[in-house]
């Protein structure tokens, strides 16, 4: 049974990418207890600031570590 | 040759039946892949409803169509001729002659078929009415695994509709389990509703440490995909129930799209992001 749309799948990846290949930073996003939707434009907000605020103490993204 | 012949007819009669249930099982993935648990069960199913479709179509056709309808001579169900035609030697036994069967059929063939494909239709709309009312939560009694309808919403919905499974394995060395995370990409079930194996997109993997205090989750969790920015397929894990302990299924927020606008904001962010990556990189 296919759960996980096509259309999906590329938007989740594309927020993964906004988030610089953290994909906790969308989790922590999309699993806001306290609300059942998002519209994307927050979204993008939301994961821009996650990402800006971890930015100092994140390890290499998972490519370039792949690359090392 | 009365054997073939008799299983011939019988499996046209029982038509009406099969077109129920592939229209129950038309609207949803769960049903089609879970429900026809017993499949003497379902085929008793198909016998019944085939049984009371052409009773109804006997009533119908023969006290009024047949009767009541001049503008088209709608011809009467004739009960004998059926039941010779169900015994093909009645139209061999000495006395009855051959072309009685060919002229039948040459006379009413159109109206055979019109009959059948009648039923057929309307029995196969009923089941997917059926089918229809089942997904949306009603019919209880027909439903047996909830919860795999609840999955299936995301793939039906308009707007991103994400599931993200924790998955518990048996893989475990002393008190250490191996634990998975990742989006829900496809999903099967066993017809008792248990999980056959499932599938996830972006997967992680971490450990559990069961302790006397109880469960200690390990901070850290290690994608799967070390080479995501890479790659034009994406990878994905297939976990199978051999190795599922239980799965934990979070439905994350619903992302909604509101205009094209949105999406294209999204595309520039992640271009300013990569670009500004890159000018980094190179600066170093």
């Amino acid at each position: 049974m296919r759960v996980l749309k096509e259309k999906d799948r590329i938007l989740y990846d594309k927020l993964v990418r906004l988030a610089g290949g953290d994909s906790g930073i969308v989790i922590k996003v999309l699993s806001n207890p306290h609300r059942s939707s998002v519209d994307l434009k927050t979204a993008i907000k939301e994961i821009e600031a996650l990402r800006n605020i971890h930015k100092p103490a994140t390890a290499p993204s998972l490519p370039q570590a792949a690359t090392v | 040759m009365s054997i073939a012949w008799a299983t011939v007819v019988i499996v046209v009669l029982l038509l009406p039946g099969f077109a129920f249930f592939w229209g129950l099982y038309a609207p949803n993935q769960v049903t089609r892949e879970v429900s026809p648990a017993s499949p003497l069960a379902q085929l008793a199913g198909v016998v019944i409803i085939s049984f009371f479709v052409h009773a109804f179509a006997y009533l119908t056709i023969n006290t009024a169509l047949c009767v009541n309808f001049p503008p088209i001579a709608v011809p009467c169900v004739d009960f004998d001729e059926l039941s010779a035609l169900v015994r093909i030697d009645a139209f061999t036994l000495p006395g009855t002659p051959h072309p009685t069967f060919r002229a039948m059929l040459d006379r009413y063939i159109f109206w055979i078929l019109l009959y059948f494909l009648a039923t057929g239709a309307l029995t196969g709309l009923a089941g997917f009415g059926a089918g229809k009312l089942i997904e949306h939560g009603h019919l209880r009694g027909f439903t047996r695994h909830r919860y795999l309808f609840l999955l299936e919403k995301g793939r039906k919905s308009e707007e991103s509709e994400l599931v993200r499974a924790y998955v518990l394995s048996r893989t475990q060395n002393l008190n250490t389990v191996v634990f998975y995370d990742g989006i829900l990409q496809d999903f099967f079930a066993k017809a008792d509703g248990t999980i056959s194996y499932i599938v996830l997109h972006d997967a992680n993997t971490s450990a559990m440490e069961i302790t006397a205090s109880g469960p200690a989750h390990s901070k850290n969790s290690i994608p799967l995909d070390v080479e995501s920015g890479v790659r034009t397929t994406k990878p994905f894990l297939v976990i199978t129930s051999e190795n599922i302990a239980n799965v934990y299924f979070e439905p994350l927020n619903i992302l909604r799209i509101e205009s094209g606008e949105d999406a294209e904001a999204l595309d520039k962010a992640i271009d300013e992001l990569e670009q500004s990556a890159g000018k980094t990189a190179s600066n170093i």
